[in-house]
């Protein structure tokens, strides 16, 4: 019952669970990334590089929170 | 051909000889009008949005006083950015969403951020019907139906405008 006490306290869900959704997290937006730089060879727009460079930083930025869900938690 | 004037911004729904180009364009094709949904359409994410950040705020008081403030500023930052992902998607899905008329055919792209891309174009004599429905509740909408002209290939493009 201890053990389990302390592998299932509120600290190591939240770590578990932000691990496990930022990871969700960087599938959704690697593939949104892949749609949009797909559709941009299509039809070409004078947005098109602003709207590639923010789904760029969107992957980045689930990548840095999956990280920071193992190491900061 | 028509000489149409240029007319065209970030929220228009209908732009006239906008700066567009497309990727089985022929060098004499000119692209006269693109047209994608009203940006007012964009109306219900922002306002989910909103309700996702009055949430994110009142949560914080509950959840602050159960967990660490490590744990508090992790959940915060990723419903922020889950929000902001969320806002994003409606906002591509919208732009991408495009019907372009040029002097030789008429295209239409369907576009989900997450699962597809289709792209209809067909050949401008093929098509007979254009036609402007009027939809919503003060008929302030249009939609715009090309039918091909077979009609045992009745396939329509609609373009929310």
């Amino acid at each position: 019952m201890e053990i389990l006490n302390t592998l299932f306290t509120v600290q190591r869900i939240i770590q578990i669970g932000g691990a496990v959704f930022s990871f969700l997290f960087i599938v959704l937006t690697i593939q949104m990334y892949v749609q949009v730089r797909s559709v941009s060879k299509t039809v070409r727009t004078r947005r098109n590089g602003y709207i590639q460079m923010i789904s760029f930083i969107l992957v980045i930025i689930s990548i840095l929170l999956f990280l920071a869900a193992i190491f900061f938690l | 051909m028509p000489q149409l004037e240029e007319s065209h911004s970030t929220l228009h729904s209908l732009c006239v000889r906008p700066n567009v180009q497309f990727d089985s364009q022929r060098d004499d094709e000119i692209v006269l009008l693109s047209m994608r949904a009203h940006p007012v359409t964009l109306i219900p994410a922002f306002f989910n949005t909103i309700v996702f950040f009055i949430l994110i705020f009142f949560l914080n008081f509950v959840i602050s006083q159960l967990i660490s403030v490590r744990s508090v500023l992790y959940i915060n930052i990723f419903f922020i950015f889950f929000v902001f992902v969320y806002l994003w998607m409606q906002i591509v899905n919208w732009y991408f969403n495009i019907g372009l008329i040029t002097n030789m055919q008429i295209i239409d792209v369907d576009f989900n951020i997450l699962t597809f891309k289709e792209i209809l174009a067909q050949n401008l004599p093929m098509w007979r019907i254009l036609r402007l429905k009027p939809v919503g509740l003060f008929q302030v909408f249009l939609i715009l139906e090309a039918f091909i002209s077979k009609p045992q290939d009745r396939r329509s493009i609609a373009s929310l405008s």
